[in-house]
């Protein structure tokens, strides 16, 4: 049966609750028809998910714990693609994100935006109003 | 003749890490590897064998042990997770480049000393 599946979260913006955001994937995947390489698929998106929220708490709401993320996730059955939205009031990138798209060797920081470009497979930022809205969408199968 | 005979005993601090090491986590492993490090600790194994997932702040901290502990003169070798999606982002982050990474404790051990 395919279908759109939809879902909603709102989560404090806090690295203490981020884990719920990759629990919700690793669920929701494990039921989703036609999915390559699941395993693998499901890591990637939790893991661009989760480098998306550490972005949003520590950069957007400056490790402010009275932040919200608001996350839609998506999924098209019929075009086996996976889209998630992540939505905050933080401060914004006023010249968007930077595109670090190679990196040499192993750093402190930029690792996070760097694992988003390559795990999933485009990546938008845009300021709406008070809003930061990323968006980032992976083919499943 | 004369007949020298001395011990020389080397610390390799053995740091188990499994489960989720992520941004939550991160902070206390970077706060129990930099207490080692004060306390003049400087070879270091980092035992990723069973970690299940792993974020680019939970990277950040070996990338910081790794800086302290080459400051000391010593160094950080990494047994390699047996998850291979963890595995593949540390490939993929260009880790194998400054990281000795063996598949074993015991092959660590003897690695982390012949820096």
């Amino acid at each position: 049966m395919n279908q759109f599946i939809r879902i909603k979260l709102e989560i404090p913006a806090s690295h203490r609750f981020l884990n719920v955001l990759s629990g919700t994937l690793g669920e929701l995947l494990s039921r989703v028809d036609q999915v390559d390489e699941r395993d693998t698929v499901t890591y990637q998106l939790q893991l661009a998910a989760q480098e998306v929220c550490t972005n949003i708490v520590d950069h957007a709401y400056e490790g402010n714990p009275d932040g919200r993320i608001e996350i839609h996730i998506e999924v098209d059955e019929n075009a086996h693609v996976l889209n998630m939205t992540f939505g905050d009031t933080g401060v914004g990138y006023e010249t968007g994100i930077p595109a670090i798209l190679t990196i040499d060797e192993p750093s402190e920081g930029g690792m996070g935006l760097f694992l988003i470009r390559q795990l999933v497979d485009q990546v938008d930022y845009q300021r709406q109003g008070d809003w930061n809205v990323w968006k980032i969408s992976k083919k499943l199968a | 003749m004369e007949i020298q005979i001395s011990e020389r005993v080397i610390r390799v601090q053995v740091v188990t890490l499994s489960g989720r090491f992520d941004a939550f986590s991160a902070p206390d492993v970077r706060q129990q590897t930099q207490t080692l490090l004060a306390a003049g600790e400087k070879y270091f194994v980092l035992n990723l064998r069973d970690l299940a997932f792993m974020d680019s702040a939970a990277m950040a901290v070996l990338v910081s042990l790794l800086k302290g502990a080459r400051t000391a003169g010593g160094g950080v070798t990494l047994v390699k997770p047996k998850d291979e999606n963890a595995l593949r982002i540390l490939l993929l982050t260009k880790f194998d480049r400054v990281f000795k990474m063996v598949e074993d404790v015991d092959t660590a051990m003897r690695e982390v000393i012949n820096v």
